[in-house]
């Protein structure tokens, strides 16, 4: 076992005490800034994947307080006052009153009626504070009472689901991409690099581009019917109305815009192949094949075709000079934002140079971001210009789910080796040394 | 022995304390390494922890007294920490070479082959044109030699000495003393181990031949196998034998291999005059055509090479 560092001699075999019988399997958590996944460890897809966000109406709880909705079935219903909010911030838990009640609902929902028989793996960003991590360990241990816990990076994690224990970790996520070096199974932490240029952002650059064209978004759950319009000509739809007081709040309407816009994320957006950065003026005669213009259908029917916009919406996660701006749509400076080549390219100046070469030779790719349509091809171009020399080796996987869901698959496998066992952080040991164990153990 | 000014006793347990923790996995203790005020490279940790270690065993057991496995171990930890940081600065150069660089040295690289392989060449043909150039030196006098009497002396001499080297023999009597050769050697017996009709025929009435003088027409002469030889050489050979190489050195042996290619046997089945003939006409064809293949293959890769130097200069 090269991850982690050991506590108990290898030969000792781990107290059945301590995590239950070989037949009770561990739980694996990977909270995401978009989607929270959890499932039992040894298997190869979360069973339980739901939104990070959540739904809640003030006042309708029990004794006057909040009623929460989690799931996707429930913060989807249409639902008179609903706030939809986020435990989740950059990547992390911002809201430690939430949190903990999301996470016991993907572990709960679908998975293990009684959370005390299970070991708990959570994954963790890089940036995961101090703070966070203690948290964490005292939700696992006081909230949940599982008999055992662990705290893993989920870079570390990502790269174990290609079965690299040293490797270049690029997570394309919602509130970040991130790209981590990792050795032996540990994260180096100086090459650590994130910008907030990840799923987010480009919904921001589309909601930009589609304002600048004047077109506005209506989400699904406001449509009633509607009838087949010729491109660019206006909407016929009948739109749903609510009574006073009755309609779905701002941010309800919000979260529904995003999922049109991960929709157009899907089948419209595209990442500039490269080589080279997006021409700021197309050659004469237009590009063969790559810039075939695609047509997308709204909601309420208005239905308008997209050429170059495609490439100009996404080029800002390579280019952060040319990411697209508009007065009241939010974006990073662009002054300040590493493209994915500086990143890459700060993320290895640090690593030791006998490293370097064995790091390169397993880029790993994941996050649902990565699914861009030809993302890979250009950041496999971008890596080339970082390091013309060595020998850049990308691992991704052509299987959108395990992209979506590396990071929880490495740890499903993580927790599930014979050999980690001797990692866990059991009850006993949390209550002997208290939250700061996890400094300690989790590296 | 353990005291270095620059390395407090606190920071030197806490650098143990890593390389336990993570097993000496240096490039990780030195990303995760944080002591107050110090900056510490790479190559300070290791050069410190080796150095401690080397120390300790020291102090346990006297270099002297070292058993050889201890010695060994001991000699492993000689960590040379100047070396060390000019060998990653070189690898950190080659590794952030950018493609031009590559190309270009490339480039250099089978220049300095084409050069290397014209200087050999180039060397050998120098130690032929001066083992041309030198001959032996005398180192007796000449005095002895001069007069008439003096020169038959030393005719005797070199045809004694020559007698022992059969090699010098041959060479001495073929080319230098023809006249000698002429007259150990019957001029008759020059066509008796003439196979076919034609050295039968010869065979026959050899020995009148200079009496009998009859003009032969030609096709008689083709059918008695009659020749005429403006020079003849001295011997009694094979005519198969006598199959002149006119290609030389490397060439004939390329010639030969072509040849072998072609399904034609290097020895001639029936080596008659006009075969013999057609078979060095052969040989010489093939021998022109393979030295114009070489010249041209070696042109070509001259105008690769200037091409890409070409290339290199506009790009
Ligand atoms: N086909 C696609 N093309 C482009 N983007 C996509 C695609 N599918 C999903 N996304 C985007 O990927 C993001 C979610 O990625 P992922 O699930 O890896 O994030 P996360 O792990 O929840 O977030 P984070 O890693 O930031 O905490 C969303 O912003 C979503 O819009
Ligand atoms: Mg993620």
């Amino acid at each position: 076992m090269s991850a982690g560092p050991s506590t108990l001699p290898p030969s000792q075999a781990p107290s059945t005490l301590e995590y239950g019988g070989d037949e009770i399997s561990a739980l694996v958590l990977d909270p995401g800034q978009c989607w929270t996944r959890a499932g039992f460890a040894g298997e190869d897809t979360p069973k339980s994947v739901i939104p990070s966000h959540y739904g809640y109406i003030e006042g309708a709880g029990p004794d006057g307080g909040r009623k929460l909705y989690f799931g996707d079935n429930d913060v989807h219903a249409v639902r008179a006052g609903m706030e939809i909010a986020n435990p989740m911030s950059d990547g992390i838990v911002a809201d430690w009153d939430t949190a903990p009640s999301l996470w016991r609902y993907a572990l709960t929902s679908r998975l293990a009626q009684d959370l005390s028989e299970h070991p708990l793996l959570v994954t963790e960003p890089i940036w995961n504070p101090t703070k966070n991590r203690e948290k964490t360990i005292e939700v696992a241990f006081e909230d949940f009472d599982v008999p055992a816990f662990y705290l893993a990076r989920n870079a570390v994690c990502a790269g174990f689901a290609f079965g690299k224990s040293t490797a270049l970790i690029l997570d394309v996520g919602a509130a970040n991409i991130a790209v981590t070096p990792v050795h032996d199974g540990y994260v180096l932490k100086k090459g650590c690099q994130r910008q907030p240029i990840g799923g987010d952002f480009l919904s921001n650059q589309i909601r930009t581009h589609l304002a600048n064209m004047g077109i506005s978004i209506t989400p699904h759950y406001q449509v009633l019917s509607k009838i087949p319009v010729d491109v660019g000509k206006p909407a016929e739809a009948t739109l749903k109305t609510w009574p006073e007081g009755q309609a779905p709040t701002e941010s309800f309407r919000r979260f529904e815009e995003e999922r049109v816009l991960t929709e157009f994320k899907e089948c419209c957006a595209q990442a500039w192949p490269g080589p080279g950065p997006l021409p700021a003026i197309m050659p004469e005669g237009g590009v063969p094949n790559v810039a075939a213009t695609r047509s997308f259908e709204f909601p309420d029917g208005y239905n308008m075709l997209f050429g170059l916009e495609r490439f100009r919406m996404t080029e800002g996660i390579f280019t952060p000079r040319s990411m697209l701006a508009s007065a009241n749509i939010p974006h990073p400076y662009p002054e300040h934002t590493l493209g994915l080549k500086d990143m890459v390219f700060a993320a290895m100046k640090d690593v030791d140079v006998d490293i370097k070469q064995i790091i390169l030779n397993s880029v790993v790719v994941t996050g649902a971001g990565s699914l861009l349509y030809q993302f890979n091809e250009r950041a496999l171009h971008e890596l080339g210009i970082a390091f013309p020399g060595p020998r850049v080796k990308m691992l991704a996987s052509q299987i959108p789910v395990e992209r979506r869901y590396a990071t929880w698959l490495g740890g499903s496998i993580l927790a599930s080796l014979g050999s980690f066992h001797q990692l866990w952080i059991s009850k006993k040991e949390y209550e002997e040394h208290g939250a700061n164990i996890v400094e300690k153990r989790c590296k | 022995m353990l005291k270095n000014d620059d390395w407090s006793r606190e920071e030197t347990d806490y650098l143990f304390s890593m390389c336990r923790e993570y097993d000496l996995r240096f490039p990780i203790i030195w990303d995760r390494y944080e002591w107050p005020s110090k900056q510490r490279s790479l190559e300070d940790l290791k050069a410190r922890y080796y150095a401690s270690c080397r120390s300790l065993m020291e102090l346990r057991t006297p270099m002297g007294q070292m058993s050889p496995e201890v010695l060994n171990q001991f000699n492993l930890y000689n960590f040379d920490k100047e070396r060390e940081v000019m060998r990653r600065s070189m690898a950190e150069r080659q590794f952030n070479k950018t493609q031009q660089q590559f190309a270009e040295e490339e480039m250099l690289l089978t220049e300095l082959k084409r050069i290397v392989a014209n200087q050999e060449k180039m060397f050998e043909e120098r130690r032929d044109f001066y083992q041309r150039l030198n001959f032996p030196t005398t180192t007796g006098s000449i005095q002895p030699y001069t007069g008439s009497q003096g020169l038959a002396h030393l005719r005797d001499m070199m045809l004694s000495s020559s007698d022992k080297s059969k090699k010098r023999k041959s060479v001495a009597l073929g080319q230098g003393s023809g006249a000698d050769a002429a007259q150990q050697t019957p001029t008759s017996a020059n066509s008796i181990d003439r196979p076919g009709i034609g050295g039968s025929a010869k065979e026959k009435d050899g020995k009148d031949l200079k009496r009998q003088v009859r003009k032969l027409t030609q096709e008689e002469e083709q059918l008695y196998g009659v020749s005429y030889h403006e020079k003849l050489s001295s011997g009694v050979k094979l005519r198969s034998g006598m199959v002149a190489s006119n290609v030389k050195g490397a060439t004939a042996a390329k010639v030969a291999t072509a040849l072998t290619q072609l399904g034609i046997a290097p020895r001639l089945t029936m080596p008659t005059a006009s075969a013999v003939q057609r078979y060095e006409q052969l040989q010489n064809a093939v021998g022109v055509l393979l030295d114009s293949k070489k010249l041209l293959d070696k042109l070509e890769q001259e105008a690769r090479v200037l091409k890409a130097q070409l290339e290199l200069k506009e790009g």
